[in-house]
């Protein structure tokens, strides 16, 4: 029973962070005379972390391996100004959408065939695409970026339901309560955590190890695809320097929800929570109106004392 | 042990409440700073009746010199009309999508009209709509917004901001009267795709007509470094080149300091744009040949008397030229004068 | 007594409630060769690690010189003047042979004094007629070299005692003989020698006394001068009484359910042939480094053979590890930490690891994987808080249970044990010899490497005997099975050495 309470552990830890954080950005701007604690505002911030949110599930994914993954960045860079010059030459936005999400295929497959079958390590690989995604996205379009689209294009993040909830809220829920559901409950999630718990053990196990690992890396593809389509339609405006740092993003919200750097520990679900922790900042700093250099500052801090608390676990678990 | 785990959730806790506390403060001492403007204007000026209204600054950047002095000026109009303003800009340059965030927050935040220096010149219709949909007035700095992104998101927005071509172009005229024909030009270029980078790129081949041999051209993406790589390779492909002419003086500065390592000062000749007060002192010693000066305080304060005729019910100018003047040694004192006076009054902000 | 450079008295050392070493000792002499014998597991590693500091001890005294010594780290001992050179050399491999000599005791303050210290390492170089630059990297070295550079920073040390581990397991006969020179002269020099090793013609050659250990316990020491390759094999095994083993009801010798053909694996196999009957427990014995592991590894198709046929149930096996595992071949590694468990996941993971097909319907049933969890922990008598554990908090014996757990469950055919109860207190070891049987009921087989002789003779139906990557006898379990024909196999390759 005492083992119970130790995986909660961490969980409480970040659940209590984020209500901290929550209240004290809540009272803070009582006390300059803001409201931060209203419904729109709460959707704003979920709507402003949809994307980063929906990146942290397929890095979340290969940290999980024990992998990490660069690129992705770049690849919603490409996928953006991919759909825009297609959207932009008359392919319907459905077509164009399916073209992005085979990109980012395209992408992860490129990474995960070099990380399981090459063995060349994964900081490297995805460093390498990610030079390569963004030289791509540069390329199709001559760095011109693409605007004025048709209205289609802007209903995939604009619309709201109920006449007041953003949709991207319900994207982020559908994809993450899918891949929470796949960690847990299939085959491929559970040896998704045996590589990165303990690979040998794994593939002497019977999992196919390299499958796995660049299905994994095709999946970090695929959802970075996914938040080029987002960020394209949030924006109506495709430009080949998008996406750059939001794999640092995704990589903070990761280790924010305490989902292991060496891989094998964590739990999907709580990379959102690191999202939301993280654009909760950006937004309650912003309504304060703090300066723009503190507010890198704060969430910097924020970063570290969130891994901090994860490697004082792991020190004390052994 | 049980304690022990609790010790730790409680530290966690403290450094996350400690961070958010540090950032409350900031808040607060902006806040008390605006309280005591507050009771300046009341003193010195009876009328204080916006009071309860806000601006949104929402800058491109606030790294590098242009785009602070550009917000100072706003800053520095909004304290003398007993104004409170909100500064925000992306920490990366050219980033739509944290400008969009940016915006989003200013109008959960209710401000009553916003200054926008888009990053970019039609990547901000998403924000464009959101303002309009919350009817919040919103007056464009710096950056023109095409045409395009205006009539989609079908808005009324005044602009205020420097004609960069005119600038670039009288830049290229002053080349093509001082210079012998056929000079060997190279031209080191803003990030691809920005209104800004074609403008001035374009306005300068117009002005410098024939005058000018172009030997090389780069992106150096506005920045120092990349400026100062980029005209190494520029010098080592085409040693004969003997003028540069960089779309913003970090650029220029970036190639200066290539050209001083290649030991090719006599031969090369630099002019820059922006007139930021690095590329002025460069003036002075006669480093730079020439740099095109904007008035980006000018812009800010435009753009905040011009919301306060909005906010009175009055109707702003539709369109500003800021106006621009190449900078030689003969007039850079003059212009240097201007600008103190001018970053005077932004001390006192501070 | 004053002769003696080094005394050991009534170590004790236990590992997680085993006890590893028991009242051993060891006394060596001024200058001569001291050969230190035992089987796989006597304890000779431990007793040398406690020496080398890298151990601490439980109980017992280190007297060096006649000055008892404390507890050392490694660092001290060094200083002492004990210097161990391991199988695995320490030695930076992208580093002169001079920086390596003087690694950690440079000449110059801050800036070295390169040209002094060339010179020194030139001294020590030549002392053991080492001829080469003392600037070439260590990296181009062949292994007798590395070993040599080894020797020379164990003399610039000042050595006192030094322990050589097996140190012509991976040398030429000629590079052996060069190393002999060298011993003897170090011997000459006044320095001790502890000689580890099991190829039984050399130990008469350069050892002068040998102490014998057997399970943690000094069993005697004798003048190698005044016994012979019997005695000594006598001493190693002893007059350790093994449960006979039972008789095996289960086993058909007509069903062959797996057939190995001339197995070759670089160079670490050779040849290998052999077949196994279904209920049949067929025991592999051997040295360490014999290649015992590496069969098993080629087999379930975690390496790739070179060459060699291996049919199961008539069909040629698939060179593919998940395919096989599938197919109901399954290897329990003797390294659990390592290749068996994922430590940091819970004890119902890792159970259910290998079986999440039988969990599933379509998909994964928590409730399903909890219930099995907890029947194997019953089944198995897993000592565990709960379900929920993390593997790493259980014991090693526990730890192998749940080893076993998971591919119990797996209903496999043939089972593949490497090491079973290695570092597994007696108790537990019955209970997984249990399992065993349990498995054979249930129709399946066994390979198991083992170098616990009394658990081979008492478990197994046949023995196969390797030696250096080959198999050397393949020996019925009957009444003429005794440990010294088994040991005789694995130490010298067949009996005619030493009768």
């Amino acid at each position: 029973m005492e083992t119970k309470k130790k995986v909660n552990l961490s969980e409480i830890t970040l659940y209590l962070g984020v209500i901290v954080i929550f209240l004290a950005i809540t009272v803070a701007c009582k006390v300059v005379g803001k409201d931060f604690f209203t419904l729109s505002n709460i959707f704003n911030i979920i709507a402003q972390a949809s994307i980063t949110s929906i990146i942290a599930i397929g890095a979340s994914l290969v940290i999980l391996t024990g992998g990490i993954e660069l690129s992705v960045g770049s690849v919603v860079g490409f996928a953006g100004i991919l759909g825009g010059i297609l959207i932009k030459n008359g392919i319907p936005v459905a077509a164009a959408c399916a073209a992005i999400l085979l990109s980012g295929i395209v992408f992860g497959a490129f990474n995960g065939i070099l990380v399981s079958y090459g063995k060349v390590p994964a900081f490297i690989t995805t460093l390498g695409t990610m030079q390569i995604a963004r030289g791509m996205a540069l390329l199709i379009n001559a760095g011109q970026p693409v605007s004025g689209f048709p209205q289609g294009l802007s209903m995939i993040m604009g619309t709201r339901v109920f006449g007041k909830i953003p949709i991207s809220v319900f994207y982020v829920a559908i994809f993450y309560l899918v891949v929470i559901f796949m960690m847990s409950y299939t085959k491929f999630g559970r040896h998704v955590y045996s590589l990165g718990g303990n690979v040998n053990a794994a593939r002497l196990s019977g999992v196919r190890v390299k499958r796995v690992e660049m299905m994994v890396y095709i999946l970090c593809g695929a959802f970075a695809a996914i938040a080029g389509i987002m960020l394209l339609s949030r924006l109506t405006y495709a430009d080949p320097n998008a996406g750059n740092g939001y794999e640092m993003n995704a990589i903070a919200a990761t280790v924010i929800g305490g989902i292991s750097l060496s891989g094998g520990r964590g739990r999907i679900g709580n990379s959102l929570v690191g999202a939301i922790i993280l654009s909760t900042l950006t937004c309650g700093l912003q309504i304060m109106n703090v300066a723009t250099y503190y507010q890198t500052i704060i969430t910097g801090l924020v970063i570290i004392a969130a891994v901090f608390a994860d490697k004082r676990k792991e020190r004390r678990a052994e | 042990m049980k304690k022990k785990k609790w010790n730790k959730v409680a530290a966690v806790s403290m450094t996350m409440l400690m961070a958010v506390m540090l950032s409350a403060g900031c808040g607060k001492s902006k806040e008390s700073s605006e309280e005591s403007t507050d009771t300046v204007s009341d003193s010195d000026n009876s009328s204080g009746k916006y009071g309860d209204k806000t601006i949104g600054f929402v800058g491109m950047t606030l790294n590098n010199e242009y785009h602070i002095t550009l917000a100072n000026g706003a800053k520095t109009e909004a304290e003398k009309q007993g104004i409170k303003i909100e500064v925000q800009a992306g920490d990366q340059h050219a980033s739509a999508d944290q400008q969009l965030t940016i915006i989003e927050n200013m109008i959960a935040n209710k401000v009553d009209g916003i200054l926008l220096v888009p990053s970019s010149s039609d990547g901000l219709e998403a924000a464009l709509i959101k303002c309009k949909e919350a009817d919040i007035p919103v007056i464009n700095l710096d950056t023109r917004l095409t045409d395009d992104a205006l009539k989609h998101v079908d808005m009324n927005i005044p602009f205020y901001g420097t004609d960069n071509y005119t600038g670039a172009k009288m830049a290229g005229e002053y080349v093509a009267g001082n210079f012998d024909k056929g000079v060997k030009t190279a031209i080191l270029k803003g990030i691809e795709g920005q209104t800004n980078a074609a403008d001035r790129y374009n306005g300068f081949l117009e002005g410098a007509g024939d005058t000018v041999d172009v030997a090389a051209e780069q992106t150096a993406d506005w920045e120092v470094d990349k400026g100062y790589t980029a005209a190494q390779n520029i010098i080592s492909a085409n040693p004969d080149v003997e003028l540069f002419f960089c779309c913003n003086d970090n650029m220029g500065i970036g190639a200066l300091r290539a050209i001083k390592e290649a030991n090719l000062q006599d031969q090369i000749q630099i002019i820059g744009f922006d007139a930021v007060s690095e590329a002025l002192n460069l003036v002075e010693t006669g480093e730079f040949t020439a740099t095109v000066a904007q008035y980006p305080a000018e812009m800010g304060r435009l753009g905040v008397q011009n919301l306060l005729k909005i906010f009175d019910g009055e109707k702003a100018e539709e369109s500003i030229d800021t106006g621009t003047k190449v900078i030689l040694k003969d007039n850079v004192a003059e212009f240097k004068e201007y600008l103190e006076e001018y970053s005077e009054g932004t001390e006192d902000v501070k | 007594m004053s002769e003696n450079i080094l005394e050991m008295k009534d170590i004790d050392k236990t590992f997680f409630g085993v006890h590893v070493l028991d009242k051993a000792q060891l006394e060596v002499r001024l200058g001569e060769v001291h050969v230190l014998l035992g089987e796989n597991g006597a304890g000779k590693s431990t007793l040398i690690k406690i020496l080398s500091g890298a151990y601490s001890r439980e109980a017992g005294q280190i007297i060096l010189e006649g000055r008892e010594l404390p507890q050392l780290s490694p660092k001290e001992a060094l200083e002492e003047g004990i210097s161990v050179i391991y199988q695995e050399f320490n030695l930076v491999p992208y580093m002169p042979i001079y920086e390596n000599i003087f690694l950690g005791k440079e000449y110059g303050r801050t800036i070295l004094d390169k040209k002094k210290t060339i010179d020194q390492a030139r001294k020590y170089m030549e002392r053991i007629g080492l001829n080469e630059d003392p600037k070439t990297l260590v990296s181009d070295l062949s292994v007798a070299k590395k070993q040599l550079v080894e020797i020379a920073k164990a003399i610039s040390n000042s050595v006192k005692v030094l322990v050589l581990d097996e140190p012509t397991a991976s040398i030429t006969d000629t590079e052996t003989k060069m190393l002999f020179e060298i011993i003897r002269e170090l011997k000459e020099q006044g320095i001790g020698i502890i000689y580890i090793s099991h190829r039984m013609s050399e130990l008469f050659e350069i050892g002068d006394r040998c102490t014998v250990m057997r399970d943690g316990k000094y069993v005697g020491t004798v003048q190698l001068s005044e016994t012979d390759e019997d005695k000594l094999t006598r001493m190693m095994v002893g007059k350790e009484v093994c449960f006979k083993k039972e008789e095996n009801k289960v086993i058909d010798m007509s069903e062959e359910v797996l057939k190995v053909e001339g197995l070759c694996y670089k160079e670490l196999l050779k040849d290998i042939s052999f077949n196994l009957h279904k209920g049949e427990i067929l025991g592999f014995a051997g040295l360490v480094g014999a290649g015992r592991s590496e069969m098993a590894k080629c087999v379930i198709g975690e390496y790739r053979k070179d060459k060699g046929k291996i049919t199961y149930k008539d069909r040629e096996l698939s060179s593919s590890l998940h395919k096989n595992i599938e197919a109901g071949i399954v290897y329990l590694s003797e390294d659990r930490k390592d290749e068996g468990l994922v430590l940091i996941h819970t004890v119902a993971e890792n159970i259910a690891l290998p079986n999440l097909k039988k969990l599933s319907s379509p998909f994964l049933s928590r409730k399903k994987m909890a219930q099995k969890a907890k029947q194997y922990i019953e089944e198995l008598h897993i000592k565990t808080h709960s379900h929920l554990s993390e593997a790493k908090d259980l014991s090693g014996g526990n730890q192998q249970k749940l080893v076993i757990a998971k591919w119990i469950f797996s209903e496999a055919d043939i089972y593949i044990f490497d090491e079973p109860t290695r570092g597994i207190d007696v108790g537990a070891r019955d209970e997984i010899y249990n399992l065993m049987y349990d498995l054979l009921e249930k129709g399946a087989s066994i390979i198991m490497i083992s170098s616990d002789l009394c658990e081979i003779m008492k478990m197994c139906d046949r023995v196969a005997v390797m030696k250096d990557g080959e198999i050397k006898a393949i020996l019925e379990n009957n009444e003429d099975l005794t440990q010294e024909r088994i040991l005789k196999y694995a130490l010298s390759g067949g009996e005619q050495y030493g009768n």
